[in-house]
């Protein structure tokens, strides 16, 4: 399986630009310095695409800058489009103000990736109060990883080792891990990071097995 | 934007024809009905994921998807106009959701198969998505996806 990276193949459409934002609604956070509204946030607000900027989430503040457009031909539309563009550039740090702890699930699976596989970039964040799940649990989790020994590798080996190192994690309280697995060379031409698609409730009968 | 819009309503129309008239969903194929009593076994789920093309393990189904990632993966399937794949959603089969783990030794739901071969979950379905692989792999199913011809309908005009 080929890896990541942007092919250049003209005679193939380029989706580059589609993220899980195309299915997502971006998280507001507080504590985040504040920026202008742009007049396509407004809109999107607008029409119900951003919920109102009173959500806190635990431990992370995120700072968003746009990005440009992606290029190539999108089947939606526009307002897909719009929707794509709204995903730009991450910046992704640890806020220290008292946000929320490192839960034992969060902090074993931050050394055990460190460990494995010695990464030059970690981000880890706790997703579990976006879904079904009670206050305070970590079952849902996205991790970006950028590591010289994914190189060669393809997406599917990437994972599975990102899986061997949480073997024990996954077997356990953890229900979703969302992986992004990038070589030092492939995150310097793309250091965005994905955001998780909104939660769709699971099943309410079996909440909490992955 | 007029322009977008009538290019998109226009996939989507022709989406529909596609189908033979009308808009339909997806082959969603139950996975057995589990009478041998005996779980799903290696080569059970072997010739379940042998059987069709692109077979798609759920949260939900496609029409009422169960979980984000598994949306995501209807979704991606329905932007290249793969409608006639395999769904098998393992909220209603335990037995299933464990079976399938274990057979493809991979922890999480969904999982995508394409030509009996196990592709990935999610996050790698939208990275081939992203990288155009996703189209190279379904034309070699014979699928040609419908982007190609978004593409086409692009560069004519």
């Amino acid at each position: 399986m080929p890896g990541l990276g942007f092919r250049g193949d003209t005679a193939r459409p380029q989706t580059r630009s589609c993220t899980y934002a195309a299915f997502a609604v971006p998280s507001p956070l507080d504590n985040c310095p504040p920026r202008a509204p742009s007049s396509r946030a407004s809109a999107l607000r607008g029409l119900g695409r951003i919920p109102p900027t009173s959500h806190r989430r635990k431990g992370w503040c995120l700072r968003w800058r746009r990005a440009p457009c992606g290029s190539g031909p999108m089947l939606s539309g526009q307002l897909v489009r719009h929707l794509f563009s709204m995903a730009g550039r991450v910046c992704l740090s640890r806020s220290s103000a008292g946000l929320g702890t490192i839960g034992p699930v969060e902090a074993a699976i931050r050394t055990k990736l460190e460990q494995a596989l010695n990464p030059e970039v970690l981000e880890l964040r706790n997703e579990s109060d976006a879904h079904a799940v009670p206050p305070g649990s970590e079952t849902h989790f996205r991790v970006a990883v950028v590591s010289s020994r994914f190189e060669g590798l393809s997406p599917l080996q990437r994972h599975r080792l990102v899986h061997a190192a949480l073997s024990e994690e996954l077997a356990g309280p953890v229900h979703a891990l969302a992986i992004q697995t990038r070589t030092p060379a492939q995150w310097k031409e793309n250091p965005q990071l994905d955001m998780s698609p909104p939660c769709l409730g699971g099943n309410k009968k079996t909440r909490g097995t992955p | 934007m007029s322009g977008s819009l009538s290019r998109a309503a226009a996939a989507l129309l022709r989406w529909g024809r596609g189908a033979g008239g009308g808009l339909r969903a997806p082959g969603v194929r139950a996975a057995g009905s589990g009478g041998d009593g005996g779980g799903r076994s290696a080569a059970q789920l072997d010739t379940l994921v042998k059987k069709d093309k692109v077979v798609v393990f759920l949260k939900g189904t496609p029409e009422q998807p169960q979980c984000g990632f598994s949306n995501a993966v209807v979704q991606i399937l329905r932007l290249h106009g793969v409608r006639d794949y395999a769904a098998y959603n393992v909220l209603d089969d335990p037995q299933l959701r464990q079976g399938i783990k274990d057979y493809s030794n991979w922890p999480t739901i969904p999982q995508v198969y394409l030509n009996g071969e196990f592709v990935g979950g999610c996050d790698i379905l939208l990275q081939m998505h992203q990288n155009g692989d996703l189209v190279e792999e379904l034309k070699k199913l014979g699928i040609r996806s419908a982007l190609l011809d978004e593409k086409k309908d692009q560069d004519s005009k």
